[in-house]
């Protein structure tokens, strides 16, 4: 498969009245087409940024302040605002995770949804209201006719999301970015919807950025997994390996701290401490003060990233050791 | 369980909130957020509540522990009614009976120290002085994993899991018998989120606490439940214990809510079971059963008559025309 996306040491500071703090400290990973890569981390970890500096869409005192982002190979960063209009809602679309909060409560379904066609597609208005309805029975919307003159506020939060979905697909964008789009969704709600992405991603072929907190998820969308932990990639994968070899214990901690439905006898594991804020400065690996593998090398350099396999990289100083011929310390 | 002791017993529980309309707001219609419940919690267990948003699980712990008033039906606390008492005479049923909320942030004043907060309790319930009260609540604190130099700490100086510890310490002060956890760990990042479990776990068999644990998760009620109440549309649908709910579930709401939950195993795919459509409007409730509307096996008497709730195997409740 080829590249779609390629970044590299991205990274992201916000300026605050605490000085610039950094959200996304020089990350690099890429995205094939066709491929859904699944960015995981609990809150505060920086995915969200990171899906936010890609679609150029951070808030105003957020800034991209080095690094490089191509889509297609073209550098996203230094675009000016209406070259980025142009990509946004074509080429690069993104789902939130409230649609309530994303579509706009005074203008019709239909309205919002003509929208992408009539700017990026230059259809006419007769145009872009035939391929609403096609692109509302796509995603599964009933009676996709009389709900174009319906208001956000009257659909139901799996209508709303399925609605967020159509709008995001009209143009057949080649890059999806799915921020936790079904986080605000009950199971039975979130299942359909988690099928439809699926599906749709095979029709369009494009490439998925599936940002979630929730480890059932990614088992269930993912090709790749990437790991976040305070700004930082600690471990990326394909999905078989996160689950069945994870390597990095804060990995390991994740799968472990989730209840599993199908197992009573479950021992839960904790990860000690919370996550560390923004301005903390933390020398060596920034999860030491949490893992419970810590050694001293760890706390006072960084570790950099370990090849486990082709396809399997952990930011861990465990790996040298493994490496090394050394008995084997995280099992 | 048959030699257990009930502590609370709940016969025909319903709660329906008036829609209001018109010039003199009368009521047009009602809510029917509880419609129903039946249901005996023993002392010591943790029972827990199953549902999607808008089941009534929230509104059913509520109205339990006082906080609504009842629409119809009984609440029996150690064999006393108290659904129908007046405030006044609740009061001292309200020690007994805690809650501890999703986001404790919402319910903390923000310039108030943590310390204060919680002494607050004591000067309302007891008859402690104040360097009384002050060790009372330092020895809370150390109880649910907080140091002691957090009493002079403002709530937005905690993070998350602390919040949620200090709404634990609230709910604790007073030697509760039953504690109502309302989606109490459904905010928290699942490496908080374990820590919480684990504690209010612990707690539990240190203080033989009883637990009504209200959670949209399975994963996590299975992890703290003895037994498990599913709801849908405000109406009870399965009852039983843990492992006959999560082994063989019969009713089959509960069988497609299982269905849909992400398993943490890639490639592994399995059946799910599609339920059509949305929730229904609870205030444009459905006859016959709640369910048949979006249910795979639904026949056309379901659509008339309300299922029974009947007892299939020991302790296993089920309300379903088909099973």
């Amino acid at each position: 498969m080829s590249r779609l996306l390629n970044v590299d040491n991205l990274e992201t500071k916000f300026r605050t009245a605490d000085g610039h703090l950094p959200a996304v400290r020089k990350i690099s990973f890429s995205v094939d087409k066709e491929e859904t890569l699944c960015i995981v981390g609990e809150s505060g970890c920086g995915k969200s940024i990171t899906s936010l500096s890609i679609m150029g869409l951070l808030p105003s005192n957020g800034e991209i302040t080095g690094g490089s982002i191509r889509l297609d190979d073209e550098n996203l960063i230094g675009k000016s605002e209406e070259e980025m209009e142009q990509l946004r809602g074509n080429a690069l679309s993104m789902i939130f995770q409230e649609p309530m909060t994303a579509l706009n409560p005074v203008l019709t379904i239909g309205y919002q949804l003509r929208e992408p066609l009539t700017i990026h597609k230059n259809m006419s208005k007769k145009e872009a209201t035939k391929a609403s309805i096609e692109l509302l029975d796509k995603v599964g919307i009933p009676d996709s006719k009389e709900k174009l003159d319906q208001y956000p506020h009257e659909l139901s939060g799996g209508m709303r999301q399925r609605v967020m979905i159509a709008m995001a697909l009209a143009c057949e964008p080649s890059l999806l970015v799915a921020d936790e789009p079904t986080t605000a969704l009950d199971v039975t709600i979130q299942a359909q919807i988690l099928d439809l992405i699926h599906e749709l991603q095979s029709d369009i072929g494009m490439g998925v950025i599936f940002v979630t907190h929730d480890m059932g998820v990614v088992a269930d969308i993912a090709d790749r997994v990437m790991v976040m932990y305070a700004g930082e990639v600690v471990e990326v994968a394909d999905v078989e390996s996160i689950f069945e070899n994870p390597q990095h214990p804060y990995t390991k901690g994740l799968l472990e701290s989730v209840p599993d439905v199908d197992d009573v006898s479950q021992e839960l594991q904790v990860i000690k401490g919370s996550m560390p804020g923004l301005n903390d400065e933390i020398s060596g690996c920034r999860f030491h003060l949490r893992c419970p593998f810590a050694t001293e090398v760890c706390k006072h350099k960084e570790p950099p990233s370990f090849e486990v396999t082709p396809t399997h990289y952990s930011k861990c100083w465990l790996q040298e050791v493994n490496q090394s011929g050394q008995p084997d310390t995280i099992t | 369980m048959g030699n257990q002791t009930q502590l609370l017993e709940v016969k025909n529980v319903k709660k329906h909130f008036p829609v209001k309309g018109g010039i003199f707001q009368r009521p047009k219609s009602f809510v029917k957020a509880v419609n129903g419940v039946d249901l005996t919690v023993f002392e010591g267990e943790t029972l827990g509540i199953v549902g999607e948003s808008g089941c009534g699980k929230s509104t059913l712990g509520r109205v339990l522990i006082g906080l609504e008033k009842l629409t119809e039906g009984t609440i029996y606390f150690n064999e006393e009614s108290i659904g129908d008492l007046p405030e006044r005479k609740l009061k001292k049923y309200k020690k007994n009976l805690q809650m501890i909320f999703q986001d404790p942030f919402a319910s903390l004043n923000p310039r108030q120290k943590i310390g204060d907060a919680l002494e607050e309790v004591f000067i309302i319930h007891s008859e402690l002085n104040k360097s009384e009260r002050k060790s009372q609540v330092q020895s809370l604190l150390k109880e649910v994993g907080l140091k002691e130099e957090h009493y002079d700490r403002y709530p937005r100086e905690f993070s998350g899991g602390q919040r949620q510890r200090v709404g634990i310490a609230r709910a604790l002060a007073l030697n509760p018998s039953l504690i109502v956890c309302d989606e109490a760990v459904s905010a928290l990042d699942v490496s908080v989120q374990a820590q919480v479990m684990k504690l209010l776990k612990s707690l539990q068999n240190k203080y033989h606490l009883t637990y009504l644990f209200i959670s949209h998760d399975l994963g996590v009620v299975r992890y703290m439940s003895d037994r498990v109440l599913v709801m849908y549309l405000g109406a009870q649908v399965e009852l039983g214990d843990s492992q006959q709910i999560y082994n063989n579930p019969l009713h089959p709401y509960t069988r497609a809510l299982l269905s849909a939950i992400p398993r943490s195993k890639p490639k592994q795919k399995r059946e799910r079971i599609k339920l059509k459509g949305d929730l229904p409007s609870a205030s444009d409730y459905p006859t016959g059963c709640p369910f048949h509307t979006r249910c795979p096996i639904a026949q056309d008497y379901c659509a008339e008559v309300i299922p029974e709730w009947r007892e299939i195997e020991e302790n296993h409740f089920v309300a379903c025309h088909e099973v």
